[in-house]
């Protein structure tokens, strides 16, 4: 199987193909950050486009993703053993009060998609665990949110990376149903991504 | 406390949402208003009442409750009541502290997302689906009789098509099994859809009975939630039925739907059939803009963006009222109201000053 069969087989979320197929492009010889790189990630960034432009919706991308995710998983002890680095380090959570996570686990999904390590803070996650995040090397933090109430702990995790002496070592993005670039400007965080897709081009941004 | 005397008119509304042209007042429109600032109007606590399957019902508490309920939608100044339905479906919910400050409810119950009560054909058989022998319609009975003068009852139903579909499945096996196991989607489909036909069959009929409102989310910030193709397979037959009971019962149907449904509109309006669309985002689309794109064939509810409602101060408020009053009012086709429902972190003092203004319009003497 081709690597352009791989991308094609991400696109339209089909696990199974994708899966025979990494196996087959592994057996060929093919290096996996080539794997990787011309394949998986091209595919989720086509898919981050289609999403944004309306072409597909919620559940084609989450095939897309755990297409991808099954291929990445096999590449990973051959892209291991080739000492290949990651994009980049991110760290994502549903603020603290909100249990909402589909936007969130998109997010995650299209940044594991185009090659970033992510750590999933999971849902109502308290500004400390945002802080340690950082402490644990996360170059990015990302926040989601669906309420205007619970945006405010977007606020509070802000005061509390500021607080810990981290804020000028980690960039963060917000997203989610209320928040906008002004709520982003205004508590100071660096940049808003108004979807899964625009998040990953933010973050690749970010840490350039 | 609101101090005009309340003159309920059903018909003032019914105006609005038969687009009939100009009523004699502006009308006020919400889905409904979170206990504490019901409570905060009436200067009276107002308890939660259970709504479960196999929860026996506490008359004496649901009237105590619906005597304060009623209150509040009279003296707030409305031409009716929303009666939510007593039955719901059993969900898969989670709870947390609710950050909402001094109005705060204790804790939000959120549906879990990701797993539902139905994941496979085995949950279906076990799950225990509420029939239409399990309304309970002595809620409906008792407002009905207590009906001030004018007023009338909207039935707001448990959930619409769509999210109970969600709700029962979780989002993200929803996803999966709308390629995977279409044949599951498809049964819980048809057992959502048929409970909401039952429902809606035994209440439309029902005395005191002005309107019927499905709330039915189906959109996400910037596009439906799932495709149209899905939409027209599971979701839009079934409400289109609910409006043809409505209809056949010479009911206006209103829809509750959050989120970005700009590429859904015409068929939910010429298709589903709706005649009034409630539930508007400043950053999807401010309600000016969807009454002008759509007002012409659909009554416009509502709008007034709840986190402007949240994060401004009281004259900020005002004047933010009287803007989107100025650009929707004309005409009629409109009611006063928030964007989605009166949320308990929308200060009261502006919820109040959002209706002080829609009181002191003069564009319809």
């Amino acid at each position: 199987m081709t690597l352009e069969q791989i991308f094609q087989n991400v696109v339209e979320g089909e696990m199974a193909a994708v899966e025979a197929g990494v196996r087959s492009a592994l057996e060929q010889g093919i290096p996996a950050d080539r794997i990787l790189n011309e394949a998986l990630i091209q595919a989720m960034a086509k898919v981050g486009r289609l999403f944004e432009e309306g072409e597909i919706f919620v559940p084609e991308m989450l095939f897309a993703a755990r297409a991808m995710q099954t291929g990445l998983k096999l590449l990973k002890p051959a892209l291991a053993a080739t000492d290949v680095q990651s994009a980049g380090k991110v760290a994502i959570g549903t603020v603290q009060g909100d249990l909402h996570d589909i936007g969130k686990n998109l997010v995650v999904m299209m940044l594991e998609g185009a090659g970033f390590e992510v750590e999933d803070l999971g849902t109502d996650v308290p500004p400390e665990k945002f802080v340690q995040a950082v402490q644990n090397g996360a170059q990015v933090i990302g926040m989601s949110a669906l309420l205007t109430t619970t945006m405010a702990s977007m606020l509070k995790t802000m005061e509390a990376l500021r607080a810990a002496g981290v804020r000028e070592h980690v960039k963060v993005v917000i997203g989610g149903a209320p928040v906008t670039d002004a709520y982003a400007r205004k508590i100071g965080a660096d940049a808003y991504a108004a979807d899964a897709s625009v998040a990953t081009r933010i973050v690749r941004q970010l840490i350039a | 406390m609101i101090h005009n005397p309340p003159t309920p008119d059903f018909a003032r509304l019914e105006k609005v949402l038969r687009r009939q042209g100009q009523p004699d007042r502006l009308p006020f429109v919400e889905l409904f208003a979170d206990n504490p600032i019901m409570a905060a109007v009436i200067g009276e606590p107002i308890p939660v009442i259970p709504n479960a399957i196999g929860v026996p019902i506490d008359y004496a508490a649901q009237e105590y409750a619906f005597d304060r309920i009623l209150r509040f939608w009279l003296e707030a100044g409305y031409d009716y009541i929303t009666v939510p339905c007593q039955l719901v479906f059993l969900l898969n919910r989670q709870e947390i502290k609710d950050t909402a400050g001094e109005q705060s409810k204790g804790n939000r119950a959120w549906v879990n997302e990701a797993t539902g009560v139905i994941a496979n054909w085995d949950d279906f058989e076990r799950y225990r689906w509420p029939t239409v022998a399990d309304l309970d319609f002595h809620s409906l009975e008792y407002v009905a009789k207590r009906l001030p003068e004018g007023m009338k009852i909207i039935f707001m139903g448990p959930g619409g098509q769509l999210e109970n579909m969600m709700w029962l499945m979780g989002m993200m096996n929803l996803s999966f099994a709308l390629r995977e196991d279409p044949a599951l989607v498809e049964a819980v489909a048809t057992k959502v859809g048929e409970m909401l036909v039952g429902i809606w069959s035994a209440v439309a009929e029902r005395p005191g009975i002005g309107a019927m409102w499905l709330g039915d989310d189906m959109g996400f910030k910037s596009g439906p939630l799932i495709s149209p193709k899905y939409l027209r397979q599971y979701v839009f037959p079934w409400q289109k039925k609910l409006v043809e009971i409505t209809h056949a019962h010479h009911l206006p149907f209103l829809l509750h739907s959050c989120g970005n449904l700009q590429t859904i509109m015409d068929e939910l309006i010429d298709g589903v059939g709706i005649d009034a669309k409630h539930s508007f985002e400043d950053v999807i689309l401010p309600v000016a803009e969807a009454k002008a794109r759509w007002g012409q064939r659909v009554a416009i509810l509502g709008g007034l963006d709840v986190d402007t409602l949240t994060r401004s101060t009281e004259d900020e408020v005002r004047a933010y009222t009287r803007k989107v009053i100025e650009a929707c009012a004309p005409g009629g086709g409109w009611a006063l109201g928030t964007g989605n429902s009166v949320a308990n972190y929308i200060p009261v003092r502006n919820y109040l000053a959002m209706l002080d203004e829609g009181r002191q319009y003069q564009g319809y003497v």
